[in-house]
């Protein structure tokens, strides 16, 4: 089942509003649950979702300690049953919206997203230096890597010795990375160019990512639910 | 030209290299090395051929401890590449990478190529001499202040390679060094590879040009898929009938000579010379 990236937006962007509005465990656990049930049912591999939380934990440990060890209004470690309750609850928020956020990272590429932009009429040349920027985030790093291999194998001590030595070694890098970035960025022009970039204003799409009957019935249900518990919500309180 | 002939004199039994039951995966894929075991003596010449994306780049950095096994080990002179800092092996070994541009780090040539001598801790003399003698030989005066990446792909292919050599490493590793050069570059490059052959020192080549090997390896490497699947002399290697198998085809004298067998040419030539040695006297018989 492929969705429109859109849906998958608003559907994070349900699940981001739904974390900071609701205020208890239980819901929250709740909604906590429904993401992992979501991250089988796209069948994203399990060993990804572990990596994901295995990078949390340090930080949730933090955030659940920090609310525990220093209660909000009370001096510090006296033991509160409201700074154990919202620690929990913090460390639940984080899970979710980190978790939500990289179910749609992971199910999405950004050229989906591209598609997208240019649907709602942005600029074809803005959307695509948008992409452009991301897909070269990869290729910068893979240089970064490389030069710091070069130094290493000539003898360098990148990661080893004083650290004057060290900020000096890697303001070093700087220059050819600004240098191979700028050949790179030029390379890609000509190479757009000679691919006839920008020679018609009617361009094609092969993806043609349409919002389907599905999509809105998904979208508008998202949103319903959203506002309804909005509305609970606000009449309880 | 034969390199046993020049290697007779110096201690062939040392071992430079070591590989013992290494394998390798990049983070997260396949494995790109399996199970390699190999041994490589101070003076040999490897030559290292094999199909794009076989793994000759992952072995020749493991060589020099860029990449480090996943399982098993290598030693560079008994220093496990595990246990040692890069900077360290770096005085043993130089490594020209595929692309020079991933290697060029100063801002003029002559720093570039005063660099590698300066993390070795020598003195300021002997950087000097040792700069000068590098610049010299390979004819870069003209080009010292230059910004190393505003040359050519050939002068930077060989302010790479004088910048290595600037540390004087026994074991020197050239990945791919002749792939984008004209005549000139390509036989100054290996002019060089021979001189480091003449001093005793292991030469590592990597390239894909067969009559490249066939003139100046004593041994040559065939990797398929992450296996080495033939470790033997460049001549042994070329008249394999099952090369076909591992997609590489011998140089073209030597399939010219295997379509010449039933006139008498013998099926193992490697060079033009040979076949020239060969054929001339059958040629001048028929002549008179
Ligand atoms: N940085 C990397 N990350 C992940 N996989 C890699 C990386 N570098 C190489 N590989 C993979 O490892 C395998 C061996 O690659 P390697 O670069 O060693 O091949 P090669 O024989 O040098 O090829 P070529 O002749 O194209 O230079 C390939 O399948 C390649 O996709
Ligand atoms: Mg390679």
């Amino acid at each position: 089942m492929r969705l429109n990236p859109i849906t998958k937006l608003v559907w994070m962007f349900g699940v981001f509003i739904l974390s900071f509005i609701l205020s208890n465990i239980i819901s929250l656990l709740l909604l906590l649950i429904s993401i992992i049930f979501m991250w089988f049912l796209v069948k994203v591999s399990v060993r990804e979702l572990v990596v994901y939380l295995k990078s949390l934990t340090v930080l949730a440990i933090f955030i659940f300690l920090m609310h525990v060890l220093f209660p909000r209004g009370y001096s510090l470690f006296t033991f509160q049953w409201e700074g154990l309750q919202l620690g929990i609850l913090m460390v639940l928020r984080l899970l979710v919206i980190i978790l939500s956020f990289a179910l749609v990272a992971t199910t999405t590429s950004i050229n989906d997203i591209a598609t997208c932009l240019a649907k709602v009429k942005l600029p074809y040349e803005i959307v695509f230096a948008f992409t452009l920027a991301f897909n070269l985030i990869p290729s910068f790093k893979n240089d970064l890597d490389n030069l710091i291999c070069a130094q290493k194998a000539r003898g360098g001590r990148i990661d080893r010795g004083k650290f004057r030595d060290r900020l000096r070694a890697y303001a070093s890098l700087i220059t050819p990375l600004i240098i191979n970035g700028l050949r790179k960025a030029q390379q890609i022009r000509v190479a757009m160019e000679s691919r006839a970039f920008g020679a018609f204003n009617t361009r094609t799409y092969i993806s043609t990512s349409e919002f389907t009957r599905r999509d809105y019935v998904i979208s508008i249900m998202i949103m319903t639910i959203v506002i309804t518990i909005m509305i609970f919500k606000s009449i309880l309180i | 030209m034969n390199c046993s002939k020049i290697f007779s004199c110096t201690n062939v039994n040392k071992v430079a290299i070591r590989f013992s039951n290494v394998w390798f995966s990049y983070a997260g894929e396949s494995f790109s090395l399996k199970n390699i075991n190999l041994k490589i003596n101070e003076g040999e010449c490897i030559g290292i051929i094999g199909p794009n994306g076989s793994g000759k780049t992952t072995l020749a950095k493991h060589m020099i401890g860029l990449l480090r096994p996943s399982r098993g080990d290598v030693f560079i002179y008994e220093m496990n590449t595990k246990k040692t800092a890069i900077s360290d092996l770096a005085r043993a070994v130089g490594y020209v990478f595929q692309n020079p541009d991933n290697q060029l780090l100063m801002s003029s040539v002559k720093e570039e190529i005063s660099f590698g001598p300066k993390n070795l801790g020598l003195n300021n003399e002997n950087i000097k001499q040792r700069i000068k003698e590098v610049i010299r030989e390979f004819g870069l005066e003209q080009l010292e202040d230059r910004h190393p990446l505003s040359l050519s792909v050939g002068q930077r292919q060989l302010v790479a390679i004088a910048s290595v050599l600037a540390m004087d490493p026994k074991i020197v590793i050239f990945d791919e060094p002749t792939s984008a050069q004209d005549f000139v570059t390509y036989s100054w490059i290996m002019k060089v590879v021979n001189k480091l052959r003449e001093q005793g020192r292991t030469v590592i080549l990597i390239t894909h040009h067969m009559p490249t090997v066939a003139q100046y390896a004593s041994r040559v490497l065939v990797m398929h898929q992450g296996k080495i699947v033939l470790d033997e002399s460049p001549r042994k290697v070329f008249t394999k009938s099952k090369l076909g198998k591992y997609n590489i085809k011998p140089p073209p004298i030597t399939i010219l000579a295997n379509l010449l067998s039933s006139y008498g040419i013998p099926r193992n030539i490697l060079t033009v010379e040979e076949m020239c040695k060969v054929i001339l006297p059958k040629v001048r018989v028929h002549e008179t």
